[in-house]
Parts: C-alpha cells; structure tokens; sequence
C-alpha cells in the first residue's frame, strides 16, 4: 500500500511539475517544493542552507534557486502546516539530479495550532499550541492588530484595526456563522474549541488573496481539522486544570485513516468557577459549562476528489457574565458543512472547492440569578431573551495558475434566517409582564462574485487586483416586526430594501534584495449592513449602555483603505519582522445616534477615520533560543462628531523569548498596554483605561514518547488590570497556574 | 342497477337546493327580522311595535355602540324614525350622557339603526342606566310607539369626567384602539362638556397633545400623532406601541388657550 501512494506520489509529482524540473548549475541550487500528498506545488515555502543566512522563498509553482558556497549543505525547508524538511546535499549529487522536496501536510494527532495572519504568515501560538484544552481566543492573544472584546472570561469577540463586530468577517472553515444573541454574548469563538482546528487564519484589513473579505476590518477563519488518510487509528487524550477559575477540561480525540478514507471523533468538555481578577478578589458568578462535540469524515472517492463533511455540536450551560446584566442560560450550536475539493481539474486550474453548509444557534439567557431591583439598567423587571439563528451558504472558489498570474476566483451565496424576543416580567406582580420582539424573523440573503489576480514579474514585483460584487436582500417575515417598523420609520417606502455594493483593491508588492520586500495596497468597497443593524429593536449594547434600534434604511458603507507594509526576511532566517502602516476612511460610517435617554439609532453618519500600524521583529539565537517583539497602535477618530471614535484599543504588544527541544520547551512572554484616554465621551458610555504589563510563563516537556505535559503561569505578578475592550471594565485573570496533560497514541 | 328512479333523485336534487335558496332570499325580502348575532341589550313593545336594542358585547363605561330594529310581529316596521337618548337615575337626580342617535339608513353590515353613547359611571348602587327610545314613522303619521330599556354597564377606565377651574365638565373617552397591536394605532378619543343634566355638547375645537409612555420601562415612543378633530367631538390620532405591557396614554388638552387638564388613560395589553 505504502509503495503505491509513493509511485502515486511520483506520478502525481510529474504530471504536475512537468517541465519544472530541478537542476543546479555552478554555485546555486535549483528546485521545486511540492506537496507529498497531492503533488501540489507549495508557493512561499522556506528553503535555506542550515548555518548559513542563505535562504529564499518558493515562487509561484514551487521553484526556488539558491546560492551555495560550499560543496555540502544541508537545505531546511519549511511551510505552515508541514513537517520541517531536511536535506543533505552535495554539488556532485546535485548536478546529475533535479531537486523535488516533497513535504509531508503534518498528522493531526501530533498538530499544532497555526495562528496566521496575512504575510507575517507566522505561527503566533507559542509552544502550548498544542494544547487542545485551551480556548481559541488563547491562541491569538499576541497577533498585532488583533484585539478582543471580552464580556466575561469566555468567548472574546475579535476586533481588527480597531473594527468589530459586522465589519469583521469571522468564519468556522469558510463558514459564516449567526450569533444567536443579541447582546452580543455568544460571538463566534463561543462555538468553537481548539480541538475543532488545525490553523486560524486572520486577515488584517482587506486582504486581497486568497483571503479577499470585503469586511473593512479583516477575518478571521477558523480553519477546522481535518483527519489524514493512510494514518492509522490514532488518538489523544487530554485534561487541564487551572487555578485561577478552578477550571477544569477534558478532551479525547479518536480518529482513523486509511487509503481513502480518513474519520476523526472528538469532545471537549469545560467546567470553570469564578475567575479571580489580579488582586485577589472573586468575579463572583463568572464560572461557565460547556461541551463541544466535532466529527470530520474525510473521503477520496477517486483521485483528485475529496469530500469532507463536518459538524460541531457546542452545547453551553450557565456562562456568567457578571458585568453585564444577564447570563447565559443555555446555548446550542450546530454547525455542519460539506466541502468538495477537486485538485488539479486542467493543467492550469490547481483547485476548484465548493463548500455547502448550514448551521443553527439557540441562545437563552435570562437575569434570575440576579437582584434586578439593585440594578440601575432595566431596574426591578427580569428579561429572560431568547434567539435563534440559522445560516446556510454555498462556496465555490477555484484557484488558478496561468504562467506568470494567479488567479482565484470565487462564488457565495449565504442566507441568515434570525428571530430573537424578550419577556420583561416586572417584580411587582400587579405590573402586567411585556413583551417584545427584538429581531422579527429577519432574513437576509446575499450573493457575491469575486475575482483576485496576482502577476509575477521577472524583476521582482508581485501585482495583484480583486474585485468583488455582491448583492443582497432583505425581508422581515413576522407582521409584528413589519408593524413596528412601519411605526418607526413612516417615511420608508420600502422596509425590505435590496442592495448592491462593489468592491475593488490593488497591490503592488517589489522584491528589494533577497530579503526585504516591500509593497502598497490600495482597496475601496462598500459594506451591506447587516440584519442587527437593519432590524435589531431594542437591543441592549453592553460596550457602550445603549439600546439600539436597527434601521431598514441604511445606506451602504463605504471603506477606502491603504497600506505600506515592509517585511524583512522569514521565519527561519536569523533576523525577521514585519511593519505595516495603514489608514482607513469610512463613509457613511453606521453607528448609532442618540435618540432619547438610552436610546441610540443606527444611522449613516458621517466619515470616520482609522488609522495604525502594526510591527513584529522576531530573532533566532544561538541554541535554539528564539525572541520577539510586536506592538500595534490603532487612532480612531469621528469626524461628524469631532471624538474619538469607542472602544479603541491603546498601543499595545508583547515581548517574548523561547527555546524549544525535544525534552523540554520554555517560554516567557510580556504583554502590555499603554493608557488608553481617547474615548468617545458624546455618543458612548466609554471609561479611560490604565497600562498594564502582564508576564506570563509557559513550559512543556515530553515525559514518555506519548504523554505530554505542558504547566504555565500567565499573569506571573498577579496584577490587577483592565483592559480597553473589556465590557464594564470586567477586570482581566489574575496569576493562573495551569497545566495540563496529554496522553497520544 | 342505474334504474331511472335514480336518475329522476339525482335531477331533482341539485333543483331542490336552488329552490330552497331562493325562498331563503325571499325570506329576507319579504321584511321578516332575523337573529344578527350580537349581544341582546333589551326589548319593549309599545303599540303594536316592537324595539330591540343590541349591541357587540356587554355595555360598559365608554363609547358603545347600539344597535336597533323595529318590528311588527317579526315583519320589519318599515322607515322608522328613532329618538335615542341615555339616562342614569340616580336617587337624587337623573342625567344623560354623550349619544349619538340613529341616522334614517340601515348600518351596511348588520343591516341595522346604529346609535352611540358614551356611558360616563357604571350602573349599579349609585343608580342605573336606560335607554328611552322612541319610533315614529317617517311619513309623520301620528304613529308613535314609545319605551325603556334597562341595561347594565360595567366599569371601566376609558372616560375621564372632569372639571375646570372655571367649574366646566368635561367628559375625556378613549374610544379606540380597542385591540391594540405592536406597531401603529388609529387613536380615537372623544371630548365632550356637559351643558347641563340633559345635555352634553361636541368639543370642537380642543388641541391635544398626546405621548404613550411605559412606566415600568420608563419610555415612550416615536412617531405619534396627537388626535385632531374630526367631526362631532371626535378626535383621531396615532400611537404607537413597539411592545406589549402596560401602557399610558398621556393627553393635555387646550382650548382657546385655556388648559382644560392632563389626563392619563391605563392600557394594558
């Protein structure tokens, strides 16, 4: 069996690669990188000579050329999500044969997390990436450019350049996803687990390829895992503890792969108490319970085809949010994709990947564990809400190579079904209850056709151009909901609008020396509001202590953005970093205006400016010590307000050092904040915040070939603090000791 | 088995049918009264007529709506000429009430005269309600059949007696809306002033400002519009309810630039 795959392997290789034979002429090695699966040539693989500041990237279809000096050299070559390659060469054996480096995808029972983010293309998760116990939102904490909104300590809603919410696109493997309420309290990361992913891939801005959202802020996809064919029965099984919230998580994986069938079962289960907050003090009725259930069956009918189905089941408990005026009662997510891939259809076409999902969220959360006649907001009523969600969408995207170009080229079409209300029981029982539909069976339904192209010049620039075109609809499907909205808004003729919006970009990328790369993108597009901003009524926004009403006639909004980015070498090259400098105008900024009282309205208002950079340095030491540096700023401002616009977050970034080996890996990492006092004082509830410095330590080691241990304490000095974007100033954990264990076979 | 007696059954059915049809249509033709379905308020019969009144359901505090027919021995009294009017009395003292009599032309839909009255207190211990009816004919004949019926009414919160400081009487009655909804309300109210025991007279000319408002919540809401004068004391305006509980309707009514009073009306739905 394992002859034939390799022979397959070959044959794949060859039709593949065809002409692109490797070859090494005087001094300088030539060859291809490719994929040892499918034959895939990988582009912007690592290939540099071990001890050396020789190294390169692969082009388009995989070559790359080196310069060597001695007459023996051991090539490293490395890709995200692939096993590092070594190679041992000498000049003689290269001469008489071509070079093909063929990377192995790594085995899901001994992955890691990848964290990415655009070209920094860098694996941010440290070395307790593979800790499949910890949360997502774990795993991003250190991305530049990459914030979280935090309403409790669980499910931390991601804010990019300084934008949240509809403006960015966060997606479980190309999958959107509805959060079923309303507040706020169930984000996407509510629903998935670490164990559920192989990578997250975050997209800062408007990416233009692959990853092209027209979200002004960026995405943010959590890549599922997937199981590997020829791999065996294999397993894991893992539990964590930490101290800070008496936190408790088991987690057991099973999967099994043969030749053309590949099945992966999974569970999570996770049980907190109060989170203590850095001086020692109790966040009293802050503890959650959930479990998380994941299935991936991956089958090859025939070569070339894949299909994958996946589901996740995430089922909450009580989660809660102590700062804010409800808790989670109960959540249920169903999540469930199939995705066909059809590798290498023509000799230019490498890929064609259609996705046809749907999934349903339920969200409870009520207030009766609360004293509702000591609270100021919504005082002596109880308000039991409830939502329900359902999405459903298909993709289809095909990757082409033409020569010189890239082509990508992509078809959606989604539709998101929401309904959500709330029962006002007043204390008092002689005061009749109310109540209120928050979301009337809303739909929307949108369709979108987009295009990317890259061009590789042959003296070093990289020219890429999208554009995307969408359209969508509306329609509100309970009378009572139409009803209300007639009332509010008399002079709409159409309460169910229909929009279309257009999206275009361009970058240019030059390559100035081997390692310095530098480059400008350009992007404009127009956002479709989204059906909580249309449609929402009455909806309680913690960030700020508003209550928003959505409005049917929103305009589009509009996004132009640039970009000045410099990278200097890459992840295996002594010295490398990142800078990116941006500004991002947005016209017909929705926001809410202020109604009466606590009341705001989504409207239209004005431009608002964004601007920021982001920067990372990164340097390998002698014995295999490696240390880093990121920092990130974002500036807000309202124009038609003249403030800053809310929930900014400050200058902020970490420090880190690190030595990993086989026996036992160490990190040290510092993160900090700077005062945040630009706050919008007219149109939010908003709060200055102080600076932090938090110091956190990680460590893991092998105790036999298949059990793992990994213990950390983050918050070292047990500080106090409050971050920006924490709700109601929801103080962050206090000095957490964790640990936990993990048993493969 | 398909013998020409079946035959003869099946031909003489479907003409059965059209036969029966159409004597119930001559029926209605030939005056005869019949049941409307509505609630029965009373009778009396005077001079060989009969009166019934009705009305949609059980009177109460308010506007209501009444609903009357005149027969002879179940044949309809053709053209009649109604006086309506209310009467309370009380130990003391009788008065009336705002009404409105019957106008010469059958109400379309229950093909009946349609009269109103705006009840100002329920009948019970302090005294009770009736109503005294009076038929001619409208060839002014001589023909008169006279008569009471006493009816009960219920409490309720839609009318607002009051006075001013200049010692006028006013009756404020929420008329409508009768089943609100979520969303936008016609609103109807009426304004009234009593110009003596017998005798209450159409405001015509009050402005009103209006605003809903949740005490519970502690909010209004958006886009009302406060009633303006229609015809004969009637006022008709917008509200709007974005959520079901309990509801105020706030009013301040002016006229001729004299504030005649605040008054709230409760609505729970």
């Amino acid at each position: 069996m394992f002859s034939k795959k390799i022979k397959l392997i070959t044959l794949f290789s060859l039709l593949l690669c065809g002409s692109l034979q490797a070859a090494h002429t005087g001094g300088s090695i030539t060859g291809i990188v490719v994929d040892a699966v499918t034959g895939k040539a990988l582009s912007g693989a690592h290939v540099y000579i071990l001890n050396s500041d020789i190294g390169t990237v692969t082009d388009r279809e995989g070559h790359f050329t080196l310069r060597a000096e001695n007459h023996h050299a051991v090539l490293v070559i490395s890709y995200m999500g692939y096993e590092e390659h070594f190679h041992h060469h000498s000049m003689g054996e290269m001469e008489n044969s071509g070079l093909t480096i063929e990377l192995n995808p790594k085995l899901m029972q001994s992955d890691n997390l990848y964290v990415s983010a655009g070209r920094m293309n860098m694996a941010y998760s440290g070395i307790y990436s593979g800790a499949k116990t910890r949360p997502v939102e774990d795993h991003m904490s250190s991305i530049p450019g990459l914030d979280m909104v935090t309403r409790t300590h669980f499910a931390k809603d991601p804010v990019i350049r300084g934008l949240r919410d509809a403006r960015v696109n966060v997606m479980i493997d190309g999958m959107r996803l509805t959060p079923a309420c309303v507040d706020g309290m169930d984000p996407v990361t509510a629903y998935v687990e670490t164990d559920n992913l192989k990578s997250i891939e975050i997209s800062r801005g408007q990416e233009s390829y692959p990853l092209f959202s027209t979200a002004p802020g960026g995405s943010v996809n959590f890549a599922m895992a997937r199981p590997s064919f020829d791999s065996g029965l294999n397993g894991s099984a893992e539990t964590g503890y930490h101290f800070v919230n008496n936190q408790q998580m088991v987690q057991g994986a099973l999967s099994y792969g043969r030749e053309e069938l590949a099945v992966r079962f999974s569970g999570t289960y996770r049980n907190a108490g109060d989170l203590m907050a850095g001086n020692g003090s109790r966040i009293t009725d802050s503890g959650l319970e959930k479990g998380n259930l994941f299935a991936s069956i991956l089958y090859q009918p025939v070569d070339d085809h894949q299909l994958n189905l996946r589901y996740i089941g995430d089922f909450a408990g009580k989660i809660g949010y102590p700062k804010l005026i409800m808790d989670t009662r109960r959540a249920d997510a169903h999540i469930a994709g199939l995705e066909h891939a059809w590798k290498n259809p023509s000799s230019r076409i490498n890929n064609v990947t259609s996705n046809l999902y749907v999934n349903r969220v339920e969200h409870w959360m009520d207030d009766y564990s609360r004293d509702v006649t000591q609270r100021e907001v919504m005082k002596d009523m109880n308000m039991p809400m409830y939502g329900k969600t359902m999405t459903a969408g298909l993709t289809s995207e095909l990757n082409a190579s033409i020569g010189s170009h890239l082509l990508n080229a992509k078809f959606e079409i989604y539709a998101v079904r929401a309904y959500a209300d709330m029962l006002m029981e007043p204390v008092n029982a002689d005061v009749r209850d109310m109540y209120l539909v928050n979301l009337g069976d809303v739909s929307q339904r949108n369709a979108s056709l987009s295009g990317s192209h890259r061009y590789y010049t042959d003296n070093g620039w990289v020219i890429g151009s999208n554009v995307q075109l969408e359209i969508g609809t509306n329609r509100i499907h309970e009378q009572s909901a139409v009803a209300t909205y007639r009332a509010e808004y008399p002079e709409l003729n159409d309460l169910e609008p229909t929009q279309i919006v257009y999206s275009i970009g361009f970058d240019a990328e030059k390559r100035l020396s081997e390692r310095v790369r530098t480059g400008v993108r350009l992007t404009d597009s127009y956002r479709l509001p989204d059906h909580m901003e249309r449609y929402g009524y009455y909806i309680y926004q913690p960030l700020d202590g508003f209550f928003y009403h959505g409005n049917p006639g929103l305009g589009t909004e509009r996004s132009s953005q640039a970009e000045l980015f410099v990278t200097y070498g890459n992840d295996r090259t002594r010295w490398n970093g990142s800078s990116s400098i941006w500004v991002n105008r947005m016209d017909n900024y929705i926001a809410g205006i202020r109604d009466e009282n606590l009341f705001k309205r989504f409207e239209n208002m004005g431009v608002a400016l964004l601007t920021g950079f982001e920067m990372n340095l990164n340097v390998r030491m002698a014995g295999r010590w490696d240390g880093g540096a990121a920092a990130s700023y974002v500036f807000g401002q309202h124009n038609e307000l003249d403030e800053p616009l809310p929930m900014i977050p400050p200058l902020k970034g970490s420090l880190f050092v690190q030595r990993e080996s086989d026996i036992i890996s160490f990190e040290t990492r510092l993160r900090w904040a700077a005062p945040q006092n630009r706050i919008a004082e007219q149109n939010s509830l908003e709060s200055p915040t102080g600076s932090y410095a938090l110091l956190d330590i990680y460590g893991k080691t092998s105790l036999t070939g298949s059990i793992t241990l990994q213990a950390g304490v983050e918050n070292v000095l047990n500080i106090y603090y409050v971050d920006h974007l924490s709700v109601n100033s929801m103080p962050g954990g206090g000095r957490n000791v964790h640990l936990s264990l993990k048993y493969s076979f | 088995m398909f013998t020409k007696k079946t035959f003869i059954s099946i031909l003489l059915v479907p003409f059965a049918l059209i036969l029966t049809i159409a004597c119930s249509e001559l029926n209605d033709d030939s005056g005869l009264v019949s049941d409307p379905g509505l609630f029965k308020l009373g009778e009396f019969t005077d001079n060989g007529l009969t009166v019934i009144a009705y009305s949609e359901s059980p009177l109460s505090v308010g506007y209501n709506e009444i609903y009357l027919e005149a027969h002879e021995n179940s044949v309809r009294f053709d053209q009649p000429h109604f006086l309506f009017h209310t009467m309370m009395h009380m130990e003391h003292h009788s008065h009336t009430s705002p009404f409105g009599e019957p106008g010469h032309i059958r109400d379309k839909d229950l093909d009946l005269y349609k009269a109103w009255a705006i009840f100002t207190m329920p009948g019970g211990m302090a005294g009770n309600w009736e109503l005294q009816i009076t038929v001619h004919d409208r060839d002014h004949s001589g023909f008169e059949s006279k008569g009471t019926i006493e009816i009960e009414v219920d409490d309720s919160n839609r009318v607002k007696n009051f006075m001013t400081e200049d010692e006028e009487r006013f009756v404020l009655t929420l008329i409508g809306p009768s089943d609100p909804e979520i969303g936008l309300n016609d609103l109807f109210v009426g304004l009234h002033k009593r110009e003596s025991m017998m005798k209450y007279a159409p405001v015509l000319n009050a402005d009103m400002d209006f605003e809903p408002w949740m005490p519970s919540m502690d909010h209004g809401s958006s886009n009302n519009v406060s009633p303006v004068h229609e015809e004969n004391g009637f006022y008709k305006g917008q509200v709007n309810f974005n959520m079901t509980g309990d509801w105020e309707l706030r009013f301040e009514i002016e006229s001729g630039g004299e504030v005649l009073g605040h008054h709230t009306f409760k609505l729970n739905f």
